[in-house]
Order: C-alpha cells, then sequence, then structure tokens
C-alpha cells in the first residue's frame, strides 16, 4: 500500500515536470521559429529595396543612354537634314521653275523626315516610353537610330509578342540589349548586327549578334574592364527576371547573346 | 487573521480577481461572441472561486466539489467554443463539435451514476482536460506554422493557450489523482495544492491578463 501511494506521488510529479517541460519546450520552438520568420521578412524587405534600387538605376541608365543618342541624331541627322532642307529650298537666280519645285518636293520629304525624328525624339523623352512603346517597338527604334549611322548593317527579326511583358522584365530585358549595342560600339569593331527577339508559348529568346572581333571569355572576365563590368550586368539583369544568360565568343569570329525568360507573362 | 495570513492563505484569489478587472477592462459591446463570453466566465470563475473558499475558510463546509464539478464543465464547454471560433482546423472544428455532445453526456452520466455531483468528478476533470490540452496546442501549432509575420507575442490567443495548457497540464494530473490522494495521503495532496497547484493558477490567470492586455492594444 505505502508503495503504491509512493508510486502514485512520483507519477503525479513526474507528469507535472514532463508537462511544464514540454510547455516550457513549445515556447522556445515558437521563439525559435518567430525569430526565424522575422529575420526571413527582413531578407525579403532587402532583397525587394535592392531589387527596387537596381530596376530604378536601370531606367536611368536606359534615359541616359536615351538621351545620348537622342544627342547624336540630333546633330547627325535632324542638324544635317535641316541644313539639307535650306539648301534645297535656297532659290538662286540662275535656277528654272521646274528647278525650283524639284528641289520644293526634296526639301518636304526631308522635312517629313525631320518631323519624324523629331516625333521619335520626344516620344523617347517620356519616362514612360519604354513601356507606351513595348519591348519589340523600343528595340525596333534603337535599331533604327544605330541604323541610321550607316556604320552598321542590321538584321531585325522580331516575332510579336501577343501582350505586353510586365515593366521590369520590359526594363531588364531593354537594358540587357542597350547594353550588348553599347558594347558593340565601343569593342566589337562590328559592321553587321542580328537581332532576334522571339516569343514562344513559354518562354522568351533575346539573341544579339556581331561580327566583330569577338573576345576571350576568360579574360574578359578576369579584367575589371569596362566590356567585363558590361557583361557582369547583362548576367545580372539577366538573374534579376529570372531569365538565362549566355555568351558565345571568338577571337576574330563575332559574339553572340542569348537570353532566355521562362513564362515571360508570369509576374515577378 | 492577520492581513500577511490572509495573503499567504488567499494570494491566487487576488491574480484570479486581478484578470477579472483587466478582463472587464477589456470587454467591449462590439467584441465578437467568444470573446466576450470568455471575459464574462473569467468573472463569474473569479467569483465561484472566491466563494469556494469562504465556504472552506469561514464556514468550514470541506466539501465544496459540487461547486468545482459545476464551474469546470461550463469552463470546459466556454473554451471549447472559443476554440471553435478561433482554430481554423476542419478536423479540430469536427472533434469540437463532438466534444460538444460528448462532454455534457459524460457530465451527467458521471454525476448520476458514478461518482456522484458532491465528490469532484475526475472522470469528468481529466476528460475535459485532456480536450483542453489538445485544443490549447492545436493553436499553438497553427501559430507555428502560420505564414504571418505578426508578433506572437501581441497575439491574446496565444497567451490564452499558453494560460491554459501549463494549467490543464498541470492540474489534470493531480485532479485526476485527487479522490485517491485525499483517501490516503492527505498532508501531500494538500501540500501539492499550496505548491503547486496555486501556483498553477496564479500564472494561468497572469498569462490571461497578458493576453487581455494584448486585446486591449489590439483594439486601440
Amino acid at each position: 500500500m505505502h508503495e503504491s501511494i509512493n508510486e502514485v506521488k512520483l507519477t503525479l510529479i513526474i507528469s507535472t515536470v514532463l508537462i511544464v517541460l514540454f510547455g516550457i519546450v513549445i515556447v522556445f520552438a515558437l521563439l525559435i521559429q518567430y525569430k526565424r520568420r522575422f529575420l526571413h521578412k527582413q531578407q525579403l524587405a532587402e532583397i525587394k529595396s535592392r531589387y527596387e534600387k537596381t530596376i530604378l538605376q536601370t531606367e536611368l541608365k536606359i534615359l541616359e543612354d536615351t538621351y545620348k543618342s537622342i544627342s547624336q541624331n540630333l546633330h547627325d541627322n535632324v542638324g544635317s537634314n535641316i541644313s539639307t532642307a535650306m539648301l534645297l529650298l535656297y532659290k538662286d537666280e540662275k535656277m528654272n521653275t521646274e528647278e525650283i519645285e524639284t528641289n520644293r518636293k526634296e526639301a518636304l520629304a526631308v522635312l517629313g523626315i525631320i518631323v519624324d525624328d523629331l516625333k521619335n525624339i520626344a516620344r523617347s523623352l517620356n519616362p514612360d516610353y519604354l513601356y507606351e512603346l513595348g519591348l519589340s517597338d523600343a528595340i525596333r527604334q534603337r535599331s533604327d537610330q544605330l541604323e541610321k549611322t550607316k556604320r552598321y548593317e542590321l538584321e531585325l527579326y522580331i516575332k510579336e509578342a501577343p501582350r505586353k511583358l510586365d515593366r521590369q522584365k520590359q526594363v531588364m530585358l531593354f537594358s540587357i540589349f542597350q547594353e550588348a549595342l553599347n558594347n558593340i560600339q565601343k569593342h566589337a569593331n562590328a559592321n553587321k548586327i542580328i537581332v532576334r527577339l522571339n516569343y514562344e508559348e513559354n518562354r522568351l529568346l533575346m539573341q544579339i549578334k556581331d561580327n566583330g572581333k569577338g573576345f576571350d571569355k576568360s579574360e574578359a572576365g578576369k579584367k575589371n574592364s569596362d566590356k567585363g563590368s558590361g557583361l557582369l550586368n547583362m548576367k545580372h539583369h539577366s538573374e534579376m527576371i529570372g531569365a538565362s544568360f549566355t555568351i558565345e565568343s571568338e577571337i576574330d569570329r563575332g559574339t553572340e547573346i542569348n537570353i532566355t525568360v521562362p513564362e515571360p507573362y508570369a509576374y515577378l | 487573521m492577520s492581513i500577511l495570513r490572509f495573503l499567504i492563505d488567499f494570494y491566487p484569489l487576488i491574480f484570479s480577481w486581478a484578470a477579472c478587472i483587466v478582463a472587464l477592462i477589456t470587454f467591449r459591446r462590439w467584441m465578437p461572441l467568444h470573446f466576450k463570453v470568455l471575459l464574462v466566465f473569467v468573472f463569474l470563475y473569479a467569483f465561484v472561486d472566491t466563494a469556494g473558499a469562504i465556504m472552506v475558510r469561514y464556514y468550514e463546509i470541506n466539501n465544496n466539489h459540487f461547486l468545482y464539478n459545476l464551474i469546470w464543465g461550463v469552463q470546459y464547454m466556454i473554451i471549447a467554443y472559443f476554440y471553435y471560433h478561433t482554430l481554423q482546423s476542419r478536423i479540430i472544428k469536427k472533434i469540437i463539435l463532438g466534444f460538444f455532445v460528448v462532454f455534457p453526456l459524460f457530465f451527467i452520466i458521471n454525476a448520476y451514476w458514478i461518482q456522484g455531483f458532491y465528490t469532484l468528478q475526475t472522470y469528468s476533470i481529466v476528460l475535459g482536460a485532456g480536450f483542453m490540452l489538445l485544443f490549447a496546442v492545436s493553436y499553438i501549432w497553427q501559430v507555428y506554422t502560420s505564414t504571418e509575420t505578426q508578433s506572437i507575442f501581441r497575439d491574446p490567443v496565444f497567451w490564452f493557450s499558453l494560460a491554459w495548457l501549463f494549467y490543464y497540464g498541470i492540474n489534470a494530473p493531480y485532479l485526476g489523482m485527487l479522490n485517491y490522494l485525499l483517501n490516503n495521503s492527505y498532508d501531500f495532496a494538500f501540500n501539492y495544492y499550496v505548491m503547486v497547484i496555486d501556483f498553477s493558477d496564479c500564472l494561468r490567470n497572469s498569462l490571461l491578463i497578458i493576453g487581455f492586455l494584448c486585446m486591449k492594444a489590439l483594439m486601440k
């Protein structure tokens, strides 16, 4: 009997201790879980803030490049076209009526080109122009501007997108495209550029290819050069939108950049 | 009786009334019904607890068990009702619905045919406490697996669940064995009550007070 009551007492004490310990373990587990969740939330906020910062920087870079291209366009095309139109509209006393009429018609055609150029410039000055224009048209417009310099033969193959991509993806892809063109202009010494933009069911492919002097990939990665940082930027921007980025290049055999965006219409 | 003696004897009641006062301060008409019922019950429990203590101390009525049989039965139903509206798990909600049917039936059968109404209904108490532990642990699990990042320390139900987890966890084994202990080792039962059960009562009321204060902060 005495042993039995002692067993009951012991059971009671042990069960109470175990339950209190269980409660304490639960509280600690919750604390750890809460801390982990809090840290995760902080990390997410940091990633989001870094992402938004990069988007903003990229948009600014695009804007900066656009201003440069506008300045070049105003100088090379608009300026020279206005001079041409002025010359054509100049009436020489020796000219007959027929010649004056022909010059007037030519001047009108040149003025039409100037008006188109100015319209494009005005459009590109709008900060939302990339989104409003869409990626395909923005690439077309930028390629046209480059082609007008007469330094490059440009081939453009664009399979239209069924609908607009979200803003971040457009900004990142356009910045990669601009960066690739900048690299070609600065380093490639090429005269032919091929651009492909292909929308498929579940992915978007962008390819920029040139016939320039190419480079040694391992060297470009090692050096802290302009080209190296440009490549890193392109890679970084691709990663930010979940795209894969590959670059193929050989000395004297040109360079080919391929970007594949899976699920292009999924929101980031 | 000196004030010190009074405080030593009745200190759990002080916590009980403190919880009751905070519950009354927290009470708002527009609150969800399950919160209102809980707050009213805390008030009621403080009354019954005080009545039970007065019966023993001043009127020397040693058997106040019928009072606790009644209040514990009501307590289980109110906490189950509270968790029915707080827990998200469909399975647990079904268990609670089952509890609403099974527990009162068992309580009546126990009161009439097994342990009687004037003996402490240890079977009913242990059965109910087991369910309360299940609901409290379920809520804590719900918080643990939740993806929300809001602080758990501002969640009143977390504090309530912690209060009931400790309280029923400590009380269920003791009350389950109480009739046996009273008959075979009265001194141990008494000392254990004073040292452990009274402490668990204070702990529960303290945690309930924290929960009520969180509710008040949330309402702001």
